[in-house]
């Protein structure tokens, strides 16, 4: 039997070589994607997906050199593809279309890759099991009876399930690589700035980036060297340093296993660590990293008043839901868990607040301090990606369960989830990584290390790739 | 009002010369159908981002300069968080923290007494849009048209202690601001406008009491009225032994009075925080070194040197110095002639009101036209119709006189045959005149005007008219 075409590098492989045309390739991807029951995908695009695999043939026969010729590519739907409603899982939303798209998504059409459809996530982007969208919750393509995790929850099940060979998603505290975790698969959080936000809707900008969720290592790299770089319309994007690899066998890397975790995740990172090492890195224990309570409460804080500003847009006047006064339509139009967001961030940011807001920044800048301290002194932490594999619907710990995630969105460092195991109920569990800023490659390299030691990771329906 | 002072401190909101908006690209000229100067950015759609005007930053940093404050080398922005239909992101980028310019100062002149008024703070930020109420329906719409355009808001310490000083710092900051090019300062098209805080101070105390602010005035005179006002409104409360109640309120341009618009207690916390969508901005020092070259000597201190170097009157000063372009012209044209106050009165009296500051001719052209005057070669009517001349042929003034015969007639025998001839034409007058009507010498005088176009020298003729009638006594 032919073996199907899951990854970006296989569908890049099979086009190039014609075993594939761009056509053929996302008609299997979007088959699965049309018969979707995870509820992974928000708005599915197949014409958008049809004309664009007949454009870049096209491209390909006037000898166009596309890094990612016919990748089907799903994109979380609080990223704006223009002419495709963008609902960021709200009522709020549910009925703009943007007249403009996100730099990231016109980097990836001039790449060569088609639009399989917009992704499930929690209401903007707020949330990290995948529970809260207004189109209902996104389960685990593992274990139905579980979530996908979130905010990034369908983009994260979307690639699992082979619904897309890669997807984008965005990561404010763990939103991509919680979920990446859950549905074991790879995501990576960028240095902040790497990436430009340009069209993504924003929630909380001092902390959110766009990010790469894919089956490999390498197909993340792929996603990550196209979409990122300098753009215009975002200033605080820059461009990423040139990759400097480095060879795994002079990697000085650091494991953390924090006490707080499920057995699975103590065991991943034992597993993981002794991989990196089976590959000739150095590995040190280390006792004490930082406070994931603390984080998280950081995280909360900033997250949650930079949301209060953020979405004091959405009044009914101009575009979006509207129940005719300003009040209504925000009570009518956002759900629960935003509300209890914006009311946070709200209080932080006032006076009677007890400059909560400041004292929070504070703490932040003692956790940047904390965090390029210590991705300085080793090339990679080796950390829980999530305190454990995917839970139950209402089973979440809520904002806390990222407090390990958070500390890359505080200190703009990059951080790489990669599937590690499946646990004993056949679900995944992933670990994070972290380096410095605008180390990505060291990333790739330990991640690329994990993952020919552990071997192919069992997709959802139980085959081996 | 008797035992009390006024104590004012005024924020003065700026709108930028830019050719585009603070964080977009969309023209941010005066005007124009309502919503056809928006786009994504400016509305504030989602997933939109600001990028911050290269201009806006270099006016704004300008004007810091000018009015002697400190720019900042390191600076960022913040949000304030309101929410009106004419504000679509639900803030306004602004400066609380770090704002461009901070402790200057601008000189005043009042009755011909000179006072600092010191400024606290200039900072950049973006205006909001308009809401229009049309009448009839009660319908409200928003253009969005103005809604990001730059604006500098200059907030001075109070300092003030009557309405002149009020309107003339206002004055005063506008004309800097149009000195340098950073704003038209239209007041009529909102582009400076005031908010004015007045408290009043027992005459000798140094401690004001409860500060009102008045919002939103777009004029000199109102500032000095609504200052008038607030501070007889204050004086009538404590002088009734009553409290004045720190709150906003506005001018009412019908009736004269400010009145309330609200109370500390509706307040609105701004909940100010850091706009994480831009990045810190830094200004290096030959950055900050050209603005200070550009900025030279200040209005206030050309305007000083000319009263001090060509003893000119201070209301020809202050309309002289309105523009750089005029400034440095004016100062050329001063220096290359031989009597500067014939220069100031032509610039004044109709280089000024007839091409603004853009003359079409060089300065030195105004100074050679200003000594032909002064040297009795031109009569003062023959100036102002060479000046004209030299505008619309571009000749230079000795050719312009020449050829259009504006040259005063100042030869003696030339004159004299006028004289004679006038008096032929003219025997009542002449009679008159040797009847003892020495008044009636006018008249020949004015027969020898017709006879040469004007152009004869007026203290040579009566001169010979003089001689005329001495000589026919004899």
């Amino acid at each position: 039997m032919k073996k199907e075409i899951r990854t970006v590098s296989e569908t890049v492989k099979a086009i190039k070589d014609g075993a594939a045309s761009p056509d053929g390739a996302c008609r299997s991807f979007l088959s699965r994607a049309g018969n979707d029951t995870l509820g992974a995908f928000i708005t599915l695009t197949p014409e958008e997906a049809y004309r664009g695999a007949v454009s870049v043939e096209e491209r390909l026969k006037n000898g166009e050199d596309l890094p990612l010729a016919g990748v089907p590519v799903a994109v979380k739907d609080n990223i704006c593809v223009a002419g495709v409603r963008c609902t960021c899982a709200s009522r709020m939303l549910g009925n703009y279309v943007p007249a403009y798209s996100a730099t990231v998504w016109e980097r990836l059409e001039r790449a060569g890759a088609v639009l399989v459809g917009k992704t499930n996530l929690d209401e903007f982007a707020m949330g990290s099991s995948g529970e809260t969208s207004f189109f209902g919750g996104v389960r685990n393509p593992y274990d139905r009876s579980r979530v996908a995790g979130g905010s990034s929850g369908g983009s994260a099940a979307a690639v699992a399930a082979g619904c897309a060979a890669a997807s984008l998603g965005s990561d404010t505290g763990g939103s991509s690589r919680l979920p990446a975790s859950f549905c074991g698969i790879v995501a990576l959080k960028p240095t902040y700035g790497t990436v430009s936000r340009f069209g993504l809707v924003s929630f909380a900008p001092s902390l959110e980036q766009i990010c790469p969720m894919t089956l490999t290592v390498e197909d993340t790299e792929l996603i990550y060297r196209v979409i990122s770089g300098a753009d215009p319309r975002d200033m605080t994007s820059v461009d990423p340093a040139p990759a400097e690899g480095k060879q795994i066998s002079r990697m000085n890397i650091a494991l953390w296993s924090p006490p707080g975790v499920t057995e699975d995740v103590t065991g991943a990172l034992r597993d993981a660590a002794g991989m990196l090492e089976a590959s000739g890195a150095h590995v040190t224990g280390i006792d004490s990293f930082f406070d994931p309570a603390e984080a998280a409460a950081v995280y909360i804080a900033v997250s949650s008043a930079e949301a209060s500003s953020t979405l004091s847009r959405y009044d009914g006047i101009r575009y979006g839901f509207s129940a005719g006064t300003p009040s209504r339509t925000r009570g009518e139009g956002f759900g629960e868990g935003v509300k209890d967001r914006l009311v946070t961030g709200a209080y932080v940011l006032t006076e009677d607040g007890g400059s909560l807001y400041g004292r929070a920044l504070s703490h932040r800048a003692r956790l940047v301090a904390l965090a390029e301290e210590v991705t300085s002194r080793y090339d990679v932490i080796l950390m829980p990606a999530a305190r454990s594999a995917a839970h139950r619907p209402g089973d979440g710990a809520g904002p806390a369960e990222d407090g390990f995630s958070d500390i890359s969105n505080l200190s703009g460092t990059p951080s790489l989830t990669v599937p590690v195991k499946l646990n004993g109920d056949g679900l995944p569990v992933g670990v994070g990584l972290l380096a410095a800023r605008f180390r990505e490659a060291v990333l790739f390299a330990a991640g690329r290390a994990i993952e020919r030691a552990r071997g192919a990771f069992p997709h959802p329906s139980g085959e081996v790739e | 009002m008797e035992g009390f002072v006024p104590v004012v401190g005024i924020e003065i909101h700026v709108e930028l010369k830019t050719k585009s908006k603070a964080f977009c690209s969309c023209s941010a000229g005066y005007g124009g159908e309502p919503n056809s100067r928006c786009c994504p950015v400016c509305l504030g759609m989602p997933g939109t981002l600001p990028v911050l005007n290269g201009e806006a930053v270099r006016l704004s940093a300008l004007a810091a300069v000018a009015t002697g404050c400190t720019v900042a080398k390191r600076f960022h922005f913040d949000r304030k968080n309101y929410f009106y239909p004419d504000l679509p992101k639900g803030y306004q980028i602004t400066q609380r923290d770090t704002p461009i310019g901070r402790d200057g100062a601008v000189r005043i002149s009042v009755g011909g007494a000179e006072k600092e008024i010191r400024i606290e703070r200039i900072q950049l930020e973006e205006d909001a849009g308009k809401l229009i109420h049309r009448p009839g329906d009660g319908v409200t719409l928003c253009d969005f048209n103005r809604c990001g355009v730059p604006l500098i808001e200059i907030v001075s310490r109070p300092d003030m202690r009557s309405a002149a000083e009020a309107a003339a710092y206002v004055a005063e900051i506008r004309r800097i601001m149009r000195f340098y090019g950073i704003s038209d300062c239209k007041m009529n098209e909102g582009s400076l406008r005031c908010d004015v805080n007045v408290s009043v101070m027992r005459e000798g105390s140094d401690a004001p009491g409860v500060r009102c602010e008045i919002k939103n005035i777009n004029s000199l005179n109102f500032t000095a009225k609504a200052v008038e006002a607030e501070f007889r409104r204050q004086c009538d409360i404590v002088s009734r032994g009553g409290t004045v109640v720190m709150e906003t309120r506005r001018f009412n341009e019908d009736t004269g009075e400010t009145e309330r618009m609200r109370d500390k207690e509706t307040a609105v916390d701004y909940r100010f925080i850091r706009e994480a969508d831009l990045p810190d901005v830094t200004l290096d020092d030959p950055f900050i070194e050209d603005l200070s070259r550009e900025v030279g000597r200040t209005p206030e201190e050309r305007m000083r040197e000319w009263r001090e170097r060509w003893d000119l009157r201070e209301d020809d000063a202050s309309v002289i110095c309105f523009s750089r372009e005029m400034a440095d012209y004016f100062e050329r044209a001063a220096a290359a002639c031989a009597d500067p106050r014939a220069v100031t009165s032509l610039t004044v009296g109709t280089v000024i009101p007839e091409f603004g500051d853009r003359a079409p001719f060089p300065p030195e052209h105004l100074a050679r036209a200003a000594d032909l005057f002064t040297a009795g070669r031109l009569t003062s009517t023959a100036v102002r119709k060479l000046i004209k001349i030299m505008a619309d042929s571009g000749l230079d003034p000795d050719g312009a006189a020449r050829e259009n015969g504006l040259l005063t007639l100042s030869d003696r025998n030339e004159i004299r045959a006028l004289v004679e001839c006038a008096a032929a034409a003219d025997p009542r007058s002449v009679s008159d005149v040797r009847r003892g009507k020495s008044k009636a010498k006018a008249a020949i005088v004015g027969g020898v005007m017709r006879l040469s176009r004007g152009s004869a020298d007026p203290r040579i003729t009566a001169e010979e008219v003089d001689a005329f009638f001495a000589e026919d006594g004899d």
